[in-house]
């Protein structure tokens, strides 16, 4: 799937596309979704208003704007939705960051190998034992 | 060179027939008018119009001047008296009926029959697209689109008309009254809207109209340096929802031209969008 903004059309041919690199981007005068019309002015004429033919085309972007619409009561309902969609997003993101470290306190591994300092007094222990129990066996099969 | 773009449709090509009408059919049958219209009506005509009891043409039109159409003011006067030249509360209200209270084909053949007045000979072929573009001038500056793109966005309109009813049978670009209809009803049904709103406006703006939504002219909050708000009516003209406010979520100036960035301004926006770009290649 292409990356970008695109409008129209189809996956293989938008109405409008605007890559992500936002060069190359692409405009042209037939779809399936909207009525056919030019979106570009022809490059030959000197009437950006010059409706004689339909214009495809690349172009570049100088400057861009973005604007919403649909009535007062739509747009304040939609920038509430945005406002609670970026909330979300950053909630998210905040609790990815955040590192559960009770979760460490049933995990041996992480404990040894991500949190050593913290758990190091667990490894000797660990280890001693280790060593007491291979002493204690020893001495049950008595080998010096 | 700019290139300007805006990511809406349109609808399908309309038909025209020739069908001049010359009509100023003030004839109403029944008043559409309540109790209350009425008497805002009456009170609106006697502190308007009336100069020591006897209704001013001088008065007249200065309530109905245009900046973008100066004749206007005596062209409606005109239209109602007639050859009278005498105006009356009776025509005053069949006036603002035909005009306010009809449906819009009567409502836009009122305006067309207006810019006649001023006109010549209704048939000749010039005389008809000075008309058209009269049309547009005014229904931009009545919608309350500032001064800056007027002209331009009129004559581009006119050239929109002239191109989808240009006959096949002929060179000739004569449009008609019935052409200008056909096309608003296509790509602008809610022009005659314009006209009703002013006209509710000055007649009956101590009442509250119930079932009337009026025209609001789309404004473009916090301003734009691509395009003004004369691009924008037409839009408006075609889609309600195109009216009233428009929330500016994206500019490159001040947000910076990076994909990132523009997808951060819009994305969650759950309503339309709207980009336009300006490219200067």
């Amino acid at each position: 799937m292409p990356h970008g903004l695109g409008m129209g059309g189809s996956l293989e041919k938008f109405r409008l596309f605007i890559p992500d690199t936002l060069e190359d981007c692409v405009a042209h005068a037939n779809c399936l979704t909207f009525e056919s019309g030019s979106l570009l002015s022809p490059s030959n004429s000197s009437s950006p208003f010059d409706l004689s033919s339909p214009n495809s085309g690349a172009f570049s972007i100088d400057v861009l704007e973005i604007w919403g619409c649909g009535g007062e009561e739509l747009v304040n309902e939609a920038l509430t939705a945005q406002m609670k969609d970026r909330g979300d997003r950053d909630e998210m993101i905040r609790k990815a960051r955040l590192v559960d470290k009770a979760a460490f306190a049933n995990n041996m591994f992480d404990q040894e190998f991500l949190l050593p300092k913290n758990y190091s007094h667990k490894v000797r222990m660990a280890d001693a034992s280790c060593c007491e129990e291979d002493k204690a066996a020893a001495k049950a099969t008595n080998i010096p | 060179m700019k290139h300007i773009f805006i990511s809406a449709s349109v609808g399908a090509e309309g038909m025209g027939n020739s069908n001049n009408s010359t009509q100023k059919n003030l004839e109403i049958d029944d008043n559409p008018l309540n109790k209350e219209e009425r008497h805002a009506l009456e009170a609106y005509y006697q502190n308007t119009f009336l100069h020591e009891n006897l209704p001013s043409k001088e008065k007249f039109c200065c309530e109905f001047a245009s900046t973008c159409y100066p004749q206007f003011g005596a062209a409606c006067y005109h239209y109602i008296t007639g050859n009278s030249n005498q105006l009356s509360f009776q025509l005053f209200m069949k006036f603002v009926i035909n005009g306010a209270r009809s449906n819009s084909t009567k409502t836009l053949q009122l305006v067309w029959d207006i810019l006649a007045i001023d006109q010549k000979e209704q048939d000749d072929e010039l005389e008809q697209q000075l008309r058209v573009d009269s049309f547009f001038l005014l229904l931009l500056e009545l919608s309350g689109c500032d001064p800056e793109g007027i002209q331009v966005t009129a004559a581009r309109l006119g050239q929109h008309v002239k191109k989808m009813t240009r006959r096949n049978d002929s060179n000739s670009m004569r449009i008609t009254s019935r052409d200008l209809i056909n096309w608003t009803n296509e790509y602008a049904p809610h022009a005659h809207k314009v006209f009703v709103s002013y006209i509710n406006s000055k007649c009956f703006s101590a009442v509250e109209l119930i079932g009337h939504v009026p025209f609001r002219s789309p404004i473009l909050e916090g301003g734009s340096s691509v395009i003004n708000q004369s691009d924008i009516v037409p839009l408006a003209l075609y889609d309600i929802t195109l009216q009233g406010r428009w929330k500016k979520l994206y500019t490159t100036q001040a947000d910076g031209l990076s994909f990132n960035r523009i997808a951060h301004h819009i994305l969650g926006y759950s309503v339309c969008l709207l980009p336009v770009s300006f490219d200067c290649c």
